[in-house]
């Protein structure tokens, strides 16, 4: 007879046909790990966690202060060489795999090995599909275009549930764009007492949005960086919420009112209605009224 | 065959201490109740059984609508009037104006063919009823390692095709059951149909890791002692690398069709490349899932094959090794080619490297195929109902398993793909692989799992009925295909009538030949007569038990003394050997 | 089978020496040999159920993988607006409980039923803040700014035209990882309560404080992944 990959099915040497629950085995030989280890793993996952944080900013810092560009890779490898240490921690000391059977591991490697078959291949295909010939490009390198976007969906129930917008065709952030710069144009002309929004209240609108953009969204580098003021610094919004308290220098009084129109943590609808008007109130699915003012729109980017 | 007894000597038969697990206790109601509650895997099995074979009716029913509205090519002609005339399409509304409607139901037909028969038939068919019902008796134990989960399992494939149900009382959905998008995120849009579908097989994707999981962790813990890996039935070596396909494949398809689910609710735009998504990613993601499964299906299917070439021969396997370890180079195989139900979506370099790797399934496919005609050879041949089911199995199997190679082969596909020469190859896979070989185990294990037998006549006419009728079906369906008949068509072409018609006609063989095999089993049922213990003079331990088994299998803790298939050598349990004599000793014998 | 009907009127008191959910009372499956094979079958079991909620997670990665490799632009802006703060501090939160939830199985191991009950309420108060963090600071904020999954998202100063679908990617998997998070809480609730009002778990029975913690450190072992990736890969 051969042996087995475990041996469990061998009579088992703590099978006792007088106590055939087990209840008087009072210990199983299970490994009890010792508090020390379990403290020193934690620690060891603390400092691995800080580590990768600290590289990935210092790398930002690094690219900034010398002005140089890192090539991805070495962020990706750094980070996922962390992530696999802080894995293989967890996996063999809190899950106890260092001193569990092999079998649990052997489970636990099948399943590592299916995920790689199945990320590798697939990111392959998707990554080198235009290589040999170019007809197999496809939509994918050109994906988001939103050429699927211009379809109006006949009513039903799911047009309720899934907001398929009609952007005319237009990349969906282009349309979100140009939503925002006419609830602009069409605030600013109810400021005025217009009707509809007037060519130079399209101008100003526009005017304002880039203004905005260009002081909240993209920075003083030109680079999608993070800034202190950013909307959703919810760290920045307590710091200016706290300094606004004992405030006394003009800094501060400045730094309140940006917290007021911007990034109240307590109540978000002041921010909603500071410089970007009416720019987050609801809008109802399928109520397009933008699609025949699309004539000036596009001209900006 | 010895066994070791624990507790106390009884002599084999004649126990009235505890009845058969179909013995009913109390009344009407208490014993619904006992089956609806029950953690025993013999009454699951049963419910499994019986639950994939009405879902197996129902996907039937689905075919063979399919086959009567392809017997005639649709013609619409428009006369001087102006009215316009359909002739040749089924299922056309009274007063039809256009073809278009008739074939949408077509299409919609061909789905639920499709998903029945794929998500809620075949996948759960052999392991879930059969293997279920027979892998903790062939290894010697009690149950299952986690019957509640078993239990659960099977409320959870109820629950998953009632959705499916639902859908199809919806008005059934027309994505084809591969619910390729855009098709499954934008057809329908005002139905919730697809939704249930694929809710439906999202659903029974749980029930099929519960499954999985539990075989896994009874295959490893709770064999009999005595038996080592290499003393196990060939059966239990397919069951175990399903449950790991099972394990390992099916939680891709919760989460593909999770993301399909919010696709098509939320449009979150990973498959649509208006927003930059890739249909073909879902493409990759179903069929990381359903290549494997297709070894799912066919997997237990071969384990059945050599569990009834063995003892219906009354041979020792021929190479066991290599029969079990191919069990698991196809369940390792299996993950590694998907990608060539895509040559056409993907580009040159991943076909190429898929279709290269796509040959390796041939290996070891071909190594039970051999060792199963070895076995064969100068064996005492029973030509009963299950040996000639897997002689159709060997026949069909074979047949297609090589039409895979031109579908594999990247120029040919290219021709190929899409046609009926793919429906031909995996319907003589499917069908005459994991059909055949379920009905062959079916017959072969009814009498265990009944206590019944069946009638032997009638049970080989239903087989050569369901034979010839599945070649006349099918087989002209590869001449189709290599014409360019394309599949998913309700029309054609009058080139393809002919062959059309054949095909149906062969469809109405396949049906009397189950209806046979119904009417057969139902006798059995009601006017059986009793089932010796080991009718066949098998060796596995299912044999050592009563038939139907008592409800906690055995009588005594099983120990093992000798493997599954030492015909040779050991006289069968419950057996004389007048019945089934021991071949003379030869210098040589033996194993 | 051991079961065991816990509403008889004639039982001891819960939490008494002689109730059948004591630990020191509870036998083991009719279909096993004994107790040490029921447990090392039931972490097979669960090591394989952890198995297929990787390979769950595997088709967001896979997702994550191939459209970081297409749309390395469109990424880049969203990890930007990702806060790496947050990102550390619900890291240190899950540590910190997975440490404790390994203190747990420790405890039960070593008969301690009370450190037990403190390790769990700990781990529980852990899982609590994180889902806190993640939907007070993290996706209550965004979803107000309109950075939302799909053609949810209304954001009007996005750079790219891929963003949209970043959001989803990073919406599933997050969204996935929290509903992890909570049934993992909801797992641990339940050996809470056995474990105060039975003492159900002691050096021969803790299984399920066993599992329950190993279904917990996957939550940690993903989120392990899924921090780097969405926060600091930039």
């Amino acid at each position: 007879m051969e042996h087995s990959i475990d041996d469990t099915h061998i009579p088992n040497p703590a099978f006792d046909p007088l106590d055939p629950h087990g209840a008087t085995h009072a210990d199983h030989g299970h490994h009890i790990a010792s508090a020390g280890l379990l403290m020193g793993t934690l620690l060891a996952l603390l400092f691995f966690t800080v580590l990768t944080v600290f590289l990935s900013r210092g790398e930002v810092w690094f690219q900034d202060t010398f002005s140089v560009v890192l090539p991805q890779w070495v962020n990706v490898l750094i980070a996922m060489s962390i992530a696999v240490v802080k894995a293989s921690l967890v996996v063999a000391f809190f899950m106890g795999l260092r001193y569990d059977k092999p079998l649990n591991l052997f489970v636990l490697l099948f399943c590592l090995a299916a995920t790689v078959q199945f990320l590798l291949p697939t990111t392959l295909d998707l990554y080198s599909r235009d290589w040999v010939t170019n007809e197999h490009k496809g939509e994918i390198i050109l994906g988001g275009t939103g050429a699927g976007l211009d379809m109006t969906t006949e009513g039903g129930l799911f047009v309720k549930a899934s907001p398929r917008p009609n952007t005319g065709g237009e990349p969906l952030f282009e349309f979100r764009r140009q939503q925002s710069i006419d609830e602009r144009a069409s605030a600013i002309a109810a400021a005025h007492g217009h009707a509809a929004a007037s060519p130079e209240d399209m101008t100003q609108a526009r005017h304002d949005f880039w203004v905005y953009h260009y002081d909240h969204e993209l920075h003083d580098t030109g680079h999608t960086r993070r800034h202190p003021d950013d909307l959703e610094n919810v760290f920045a919004s307590w710091s200016v919420t706290r300094a606004s308290h004992g405030a006394d220098s003009a800094e501060s009084v400045a730094r309140a009112e940006l917290a007021d129109v911007t990034s109240s943590s307590e109540n978000h609808s002041v921010r909603h209605t500071g410089r970007t008007l009416g720019l987050f109130d609801e809008h109802a699915p399928g109520t397009d009224t933008h699609a025949d003012d699309a004539s000036g729109h596009g001209e900006d980017h | 065959m010895t066994t070791v007894d624990t507790n106390h000597d009884h002599a084999h038969g004649g126990h009235h201490d505890e009845g058969s697990y179909l013995t009913p206790r109390g009344g009407f109601w208490s014993t619904i109740w006992a089956w609806a509650s029950t953690v025993d895997h013999k009454k699951i099995g049963v419910m499994y059984l019986f639950a994939v074979l009405f879902m197996f009716f129902l996907g039937g029913m689905a075919a063979i609508a399919v086959r009567l509205e392809l017997y005639e090519p649709v013609r619409q002609a428009m006369d001087a009037t102006g009215a316009t005339t359909i002739t040749g399409q089924l299922f056309a509304p009274a007063g039809a104006e256009s073809i278009d409607t008739g074939n949408q139901i077509y299409n919609r037909l061909f789905t639920l063919h499709g998903a029945i028969m794929v998500f809620m038939f075949i996948v759960p068919s052999i392991p879930a009823s059969l293997g279920n019902f027979f892998l903790p008796l062939m290894l010697g134990a009690k149950d299952v390692a986690f019957p509640r989960v078993n239990l659960l399992s099977w409320y959870i494939y109820v629950t998953g095709s009632i959705f499916g149900v639902a859908s199809i009382i919806l008005g059934g959905v027309d994505t084809g059951w591969t619910f390729y998008t855009p098709y499954s995120t934008t057809t329908d849009a005002d139905h919730w149909r697809v939704f249930f579908m694929v809710l439906a097989a999202f659903v029974l994707g749980f029930s099929s890791i519960l499954t999985g999981l539990n075989f896994v962790v009874t295959t490893h813990k709770l064999r009999a002692p005595g038996m080592g890996w290499f003393d196990m039935p060939l059966f239990i070596w397919a069951i175990y690398a399903t449950s790991i396909i099972q394990v390992l494949a099916t939680p891709v398809i919760g989460i593909t069709l999770l993301l399909l689910l919010f696709e098509r609710l939320f449009h979150i735009g990973i498959f649509d490349p208006s927003l930059g998504g890739d249909p073909v990613l879902f493409q990759h993601f179903f069929w990381f899932y359903s290549h494997p499964v297709v070894y799912v299906m066919i997997l237990p299917g071969m384990g059945i094959i050599s569990e009834l070439l063995a003892v219906h021969a009354r041979k020792h396997i021929f190479g066991y090794r290599a029969i079990a370890f191919s069990s698991l180079g196809i369940a390792a195989v299996s993950f590694l080619v998907w990608g060539h139900h895509m040559f056409t979506a993907m580009g040159e370099l991943s076909s190429t490297l898929f279709s290269a790797l796509t040959f390796l399934v041939a290996i070891p496919t071909a190594i039970k195929v051999f060792n199963w005609i070895a076995t064969l050879y100068k064996g005492s041949i029973a030509l009963n109902t299950p040996m000639l089911y897997a002689l159709s199995f060997l026949f069909l199997f074979s047949i297609g398993g090589l039409t895979g190679f031109p579908l594999a082969t990247l120029s040919t596909d290219l021709h190929l793909h899409d046609s009926y020469f793919v429906v031909a190859h995996f319907h003589y896979v499917m069908m005459g692989g994991t059909v055949i070989a379920m009905v062959g185990g079916l017959h072969h294990w009814w009498p265990k799992m009944f206590g019944k037998m069946y009638n032997e006549t009638w049970g080989i006419i239903g087989c050569l009925l369901v034979f010839v009728g599945f070649n006349v079906t099918f087989f002209t369906q590869f001449f189709l295909g290599t014409q360019g008949m394309p599949r998913r068509y309700a029309s054609y072409v009058d080139e393809f009538h002919t062959l059309h018609m054949i095909s149906t006609y062969g469809s109405w063989i396949i049906l009397l030949g189950f209806l046979v095999h119904l009417f057969n089993f139902i006798h059995s049922l009601v006017a059986g007569p009793k089932a010796p213990p080991n009718p066949w003079g098998g060796l596995t331990m299912e044999w050592e038990t009563e038939s139907p088994p008592i409800e906690h299998n055995f009588h005594h803790e099983m120990l093992v003394k000798h493997g599954p298939y030492d015909f040779e050598s050991v006289v069968p349990p419950h057996c004389d050997e007048a019945e089934f004599p021991l071949p003379p000793p030869q210098e040589g014998a033996g194993h | 089978m051991a079961t065991i009907d816990t509403q008889r009127a004639d039982l001891p008191a819960p939490g008494s020496e002689g109730h059948p959910l004591f630990w020191k009372n509870r036998g083991h499956g009719h279909h096993f040999r004994s107790s040490a094979e029921e447990f090392d079958a039931c972490k097979l079991g669960m090591w394989l159920f952890l198995a297929t909620e990787i390979l769950l997670f595997a088709g967001i990665f896979c997702a994550y993988t191939v459209f970081r490799t297409l749309y390395p632009e469109a990424w880049a802006e969203i990890s930007h607006s990702l806060d790496w703060r947050f990102g550390l501090l619900n890291t240190v939160v899950l540590l910190l409980s997975s440490w404790t939830v390994a203190s747990a199985v420790r405890a039960a191991q070593r008969g301690r039923n009370g450190a037990l009950i403190l390790n769990l309420v700990v781990t529980l108060i852990c899982a609590a803040l994180f889902i806190f963090i993640k939907l007070k600071f993290e996706y209550m904020v965004k979803l107000d700014l309109g950075k939302a999954p799909g053609t949810w998202f209304s954001y009007p100063y996005a750079e790219n035209p891929q963003v949209p679908l970043c959001w989803s990617i990073y919406y599933m998997g997050t969204g996935l990882h929290a509903l992890h998070v909570i049934i993992g809480a909801c797992l641990l609730s339940w050996v809470l309560f056995r474990a105060i009002r039975y003492k159900a778990y002691g050096p021969t029975h803790y299984t399920m404080v066993e599992t329950s913690a190993l279904y917990w450190h996957l939550v940690d072992l993903i989120w392990i992944f899924l921090f780097p990736l969405l926060y600091l890969i930039h």
